[in-house]
């Protein structure tokens, strides 16, 4: 406000007095000091009457979304409300373990529960399928929900600590996925907007593509073949039109490239990915990504640059 | 427990997450009910993209009930809003990091997505050119302002949904507003 003092008491004195906290004789001796506060304050006042009277965004055509995160939220609580029996076997096998000593009992429960979990994590790193990995977005880190997540989710992010965030989220991704029962219930849970598709060729492509990525893990592939794979699905979910699966598996593509440094993989799979975001309708993004591809593919001297460049300006010309 | 689900509409909210807190599938509903649209549209504002606020919207829900027995009562509202908001501004970071570029303009506003079909042509206009100002308002302007009138909470649960004062957020408020008025006046007056 012109001639005001950038005062921190001035303004939350004028906030109040337009919300309507105390009346106008408590502006009075800024008005004496500061005439031109009188029209100020008018045009403000019609600004807010303007706010006040903002009206809602319709959302009504989301109500089927919204219907069917409800179902989902609601299996949800009932299995969770429901009473655990296998927690209940496993409280009589260790009260009925007699025979043995307590600690050979808690020794042996420690190395079981060492190999179970090495061999689920092992066992879900090869099989994880987009049903159960991609639809769980990876900013989403399983153990901060099993563990300490309110900390950091439900207490308010401060505008400095929101680059903390990028850099333990980039961290965490780095140490790899760590897919818990907890994990695996959220994703089933995030199943919510499937719809079954069809068997159809590309169908197939994708059941054995899905298979040849698991047995890459398995048998320990090399990052960049894993890359290929993840890129080659993301490729033919588009073709099958399922944009959103397509999505998912091109940034889990571009997110690992990225945590491994690979400059040129991670470009090719942004390339796709803007494909993606294109067929989504999400020109600008799209555009904006093939920029930003074309630019590393070039740095790098890329066979493929030339490609690109063409998809960039095909793209670019029919927004024309 | 045993309240029927008339009831609980007449329930404060942290009454009826009392009842969601003893497994209560029906005040589940109820609490579901209240906070869905505002909560889909506040994810939505954050993160600029349908796609991404859905996930994001499933992560709060989810994130609500795990986390249930954690809520120890006094504010629900905030509380919802923070964990949304934690989760929106993570899927941004990642967003960001996986297009590759750090600063993304809106491309998608609610407003462009879902138009209020009963506003006059005049009001929708207005509507569209007040939300687009605001939308270029610093961030920690434009987020106090939201929650102050399209969310319409009161300032105690801005600021905790901020982290920052009550007096804090009244004054973000008012400088959100000092700066719109100044671009305002002067589209005005072109």
């Amino acid at each position: 406000m012109k001639g005001l003092p950038e005062d921190q008491d001035v303004e939350l004195l004028i906030a109040r007095y337009l919300e309507g906290e105390v009346g106008k004789e408590a502006l009075e001796p800024l008005l004496q000091q500061y005439p031109e506060l009188r029209a100020e304050l008018e045009q403000l006042e019609s600004l807010e009457a303007r706010l006040q009277t903002l009206p809602k965004p319709d959302l009504s055509a989301y109500e089927p979304f919204f219907d069917r995160v409800e179902a989902q939220l609601k299996e949800y609580l009932q299995q969770q409300a429901a009473p655990s029996s296998t927690s209940a076997v496993g409280s009589r096998v260790i009260r009925g373990g007699s025979v043995l000593p307590k600690y050979w009992i808690v020794l042996l429960g420690v190395v079981a529960v060492s190999v179970g979990i090495a061999l689920f994590l092992r066992s879900q790193k090869a099989t994880s399928s987009p049903q159960s990995e991609q639809m769980l977005p990876r900013y989403v880190d399983s153990a901060e929900l099993v563990w300490e997540l309110p900390a950091e989710v439900t207490q308010p992010v401060q505008d400095s600590d929101r680059e903390e965030h990028n850099r333990s989220s980039r961290k965490e991704q780095g140490a790899g996925t760590l897919l818990t029962q907890q994990r695996a219930d959220t994703a089933r849970l995030r199943g919510i907007a499937r719809i079954a598709t069809p068997v159809s060729p590309v169908s197939q492509q994708i059941e054995h593509l899905r298979q040849q990525l698991n047995a890459a893990r398995q048998q320990g592939a090399d990052i960049a073949t894993i890359l290929v794979l993840e890129r080659q699905l993301g490729i033919l979910y588009r073709q099958q039109g399922d944009l959103q699966q397509s999505r998912r598996w091109l940034e889990r593509a571009v997110e690992e490239a990225d945590d491994v440094g690979l400059v040129v993989q991670k470009a090719l799979a942004q390339g796709e990915l803007a494909l993606t975001l294109h067929a989504m309708g999400k020109e600008g993004e799209s555009i904006r990504m093939l920029q930003h591809v074309t630019r590393v593919l070039r740095a790098q001297r890329h066979p493929a640059y030339q490609r690109w460049l063409q998809m960039l300006q095909r793209i670019t010309s029919s927004q024309q | 427990m045993g309240v029927n689900a008339r009831a609980y509409s007449e329930l404060s909210d942290d009454e009826v997450f009392e009842q969601v807190k003893c497994g209560e599938v029906a005040a589940f509903e109820e609490i579901y009910r209240r906070y869905k649209q505002r909560i889909f549209a506040y994810c939505w504002r954050i993160v600029q993209d349908r796609w991404l606020a859905e996930d994001v919207f499933q992560q709060t829900f989810l994130s609500v009930f795990e986390h249930r027995d954690q809520y120890t009562g006094g504010n629900f509202a905030a509380w919802i809003y923070t964990i949304a908001r934690n989760w929106a501004f993570k899927a941004r970071a990642r967003q960001q990091r996986i297009q590759g570029h750090e600063v993304q303009e809106p491309e998608e506003g609610i407003d462009a997505i879902a138009p209020d079909t009963s506003l006059s042509p005049e009001a929708a206009a207005d509507y569209a050119i007040v939300l687009e100002h605001i939308a270029r308002l610093p961030v920690e302007y434009r987020e106090a302002l939201e929650l102050r009138y399209l969310d319409e909470l009161p300032y105690k649960d801005i600021a905790q949904i901020l982290g920052i004062s009550e007096s804090l957020a009244k004054v973000r408020v008012f400088r959100a507003k000092k700066m719109l008025q100044k671009i305002l006046a002067v589209r005005d007056s072109e």
